[in-house]
């Protein structure tokens, strides 16, 4: 071998020796279970066992009001105002709304993290982190108690 | 002196100098930061929204729920222009902070010098016909600022 190509390859394994690639996720709730999702069947399952498969909504949209919830991720104090029309309008889409409905809210939220490093010679990289948000809407009927409608949006 | 030789000399000089930059360098680091904590949509999605064409019902079904909805006299924040006179307009959020972080590492180990961060929010505005439901237009409003390192989302994770 030459003494320029032994060079080059000696270059080449000291500069690739630090690099590395990363990939992390970390959870800020309890995950959607698509099990749990599945287990809830419109014009069946009651409030009461709603409440009892994913415990209290983040919020509940009620004609005419407006939500203040936490922001999703974690990633600063304060709460959120959503009017509810925003969550009714989701169900209004497909079927006009009696004035017993209402929307339970829950959320999901995780942190995707990814990114590269080169290192220990001439370090560089580049890190990007990610509210990854799932939203589960439930449409209820107060007077009946029961669940009308369902609604997972998953974010990937 | 020989062309071969001095060749040789050269490549040796080459070698040498290569090793002087990595040595001088070793433990330094740039590393870009990029934190999104809202996506609520993306360019595709907006791009997606046709004036006269897409539907409330379709706008909600890709989008899912607005962060805000507006018509003529609520209360702020609104639309660039307002809305008008029989028309409903949704705001989708998106946030993205971009900085850069400077990191020297020795034995005792690192230093990160990061530059100002720097907040970009963008809002999706799309308005509505509220009688027939039709989109009538949209626009994306778009704002950077300089913040300070604790409003940095998630400001408590750092590299090292």
């Amino acid at each position: 071998m030459s003494y320029g190509r032994a060079a080059s390859l000696l270059a080449l394994l000291l500069l690739l020796g630090g690099c590395f690639a990363m990939r992390d996720r970390r959870a800020f709730d309890e995950p959607l279970r698509p099990d749990r999702v599945a287990a809830i069947h419109p014009g069946v399952t009651t409030r009461f066992e709603l409440l009892k498969a994913f415990g209290p909504p983040r919020a509940v949209a009620r004609p005419g009001t407006t939500m203040t919830f936490p922001p999703p991720g974690g990633w600063r104090s304060g709460g959120e105002s959503v009017p509810s029309e925003a969550f009714l309008d989701l169900f209004k889409a497909k079927r006009p709304l009696r004035p017993s409905e209402v929307v339970f809210y829950y959320e999901a939220s995780t942190q995707k993290e990814t990114g590269f490093l080169v290192f220990p010679l001439v370090g560089g990289g580049s890190v990007t982190r990610e509210a990854v948000v799932d939203r589960l809407f439930f449409l209820i009927d107060e007077g009946t108690g029961r669940v009308e409608d369902v609604i997972l949006r998953r974010a990937e | 002196m020989s062309g071969r030789a001095e060749a040789g000399r050269f490549r040796r000089c080459a070698v040498l100098g290569l090793a002087a930059v990595a040595s001088l360098s070793a433990g330094c680091a740039i590393v870009g930061d990029r934190r999104i904590p809202v996506a609520h949509f993306t360019d595709a999605q907006s791009e997606g929204i046709r004036p006269g064409e897409t539907m409330r019902r379709d706008v909600l079904e890709r989008l899912g729920p607005p962060d805000g909805v507006v018509r003529d006299g609520s209360p702020p924040p609104l639309p660039p222009g307002g809305v008008g006179q029989g028309a409903v307009a949704y705001r989708y959020d998106a946030a993205e902070c971009n900085f850069t972080v400077f990191l020297l590492c020795g034995q005792g180990g690192c230093i990160p010098l990061p530059t100002t961060p720097v907040m970009t929010t963008r809002s999706l505005w799309v308005f509505f016909d509220e009688r027939t439901g039709a989109v009538t237009r949209r626009d994306v409003e778009s704002t950077s600022r300089e913040i300070q390192m604790p409003e940095v989302p998630w400001s408590g994770d750092q590299l090292h």
